[in-house]
């Protein structure tokens, strides 16, 4: 038996946009109050005092936070092909957060930016199991374009039904993992 | 067309005197005039003058945004070399300023710049472009790994 089945990234449902709660490092950029602002009338008047001591005033300026926040992390990735996502999801657990996220998926949905994905359901005969593989395109990719087993799923039965609905993938009541075939944990089968 | 000048001024202290038309090009800058909180000189404490003397270009050089096909052709010319002026370094500041500044064109336009060329960068470099440390122990990459082992392994490579 073999069932082959193609995801892309326009899914049926809207699902819940949820976003990463990653607001408490930007609203740390703006708590640090101005106390290097002179008085504009002065600094019109005497330009030549604030050119007098630019390592000084430099020294009391609050530091510009360089680190960039999810939301703009999430952004960028979005605009990336989805075959560089497991190599990007290594690169720190913010970009794996984002990575796994629903938003990012739904900010993709937005900009209309589509993957196909293929995967197929293979079992050869009624008392074998049957294993879930996914063309592997992924990048870096030394080998050439192939179906990969999905390992990380137990041996399903004869018969066994993936559902993909917007950004999860349901396997006989479980949810497994993301539109991207990213493992996402497994969920207590639902009656 | 308003000729209101604006100054803009940066953490640095660096002023920027600029049409009104170009400083709400800075939604943050818009948001104030349009609450009526505007004064004439604006202090910007999260963009350094260099930076914003960039946004500032691209501001200005948008700010008659043509529908023409031309038009848009030329700016999406101009654009192009406009990025190419910089490294990535300056591409993670850009980001974060027009972040801040709240400029959608241009955030589009470096956050596009960054996914066209993320394939070419090394793991280090992303890194540093993007200001992340690789806070993953080897245990939890191992598990990463493991966990989608078919998007890493490539040990299943066909015997020649």
């Amino acid at each position: 038996m073999a069932f082959i089945f193609e995801t892309s990234d326009d899914g049926s449902n809207g699902g819940d946009p949820t976003k990463n709660p990653q607001q408490e490092k930007e609203d740390n950029q703006n708590e640090n109050p101005q106390h290097v602002e002179e008085n504009p009338q002065e600094v019109d008047e005497n330009p030549q005092e604030v050119e007098e001591n630019p390592q000084e005033e430099a020294e009391n300026l609050p530091p510009i936070p360089q680190e960039i926040p999810e939301e703009l992390i999430e952004s960028t990735v979005a605009l990336v092909r989805s075959c560089h996502y497991p190599s990007l999801s290594l690169l720190s657990k913010a970009f794996r957060r984002v990575i796994s996220s629903p938003g990012l998926y739904h900010s993709r949905l937005l900009l209309g930016l589509t993957d196909p994905v293929l995967y197929a359901l293979i079992g050869f005969s009624p008392y074998n199991t049957t294993r879930l593989y996914i063309l592997n395109r992924n990048i870096p990719r030394n080998i050439s374009l192939r179906l990969s087993e999905i390992g990380s799923l137990p041996p399903l039965n004869h018969g066994s039904a993936v559902v993909t609905i917007g950004y999860d993938m349901y396997l006989q009541g479980m949810l497994i993992f993301d539109a991207y075939g990213l493992f996402n944990g497994f969920l207590s089968p639902k009656s | 067309m308003s000729s209101n000048k604006i100054v803009l001024t940066s953490s640095d202290g660096e002023s920027f005197e600029v049409e009104e038309v170009v400083a709400r090009k800075l939604q943050i800058v818009g948001h104030m005039i349009e609450d009526d909180c505007v004064i004439n000189e604006i202090p910007l404490q999260n963009v350094t003058g260099d930076i914003l003397s960039m946004v500032i270009e691209y501001c200005k050089t948008h700010v008659d945004e043509e529908e023409s096909e031309e038009a848009q052709t030329k700016l999406k010319t101009w654009d192009k070399e406009f990025m190419k002026k910089f490294d990535l370094k300056t591409h993670l500041k850009i980001i974060l300023a027009a972040n801040y500044l709240n400029v959608k064109g241009l955030l589009d336009l470096v956050s596009q710049t960054i996914a066209d060329n993320i394939k070419d960068y090394t793991p280090e470099k992303i890194r540093e472009v993007f200001g992340v440390e690789n806070d993953y122990t080897e245990e939890e990459e191992a598990e990463v790994r493991k966990e989608n082992a078919w998007a890493f392994d490539e040990a299943d490579t066909p015997k020649p």
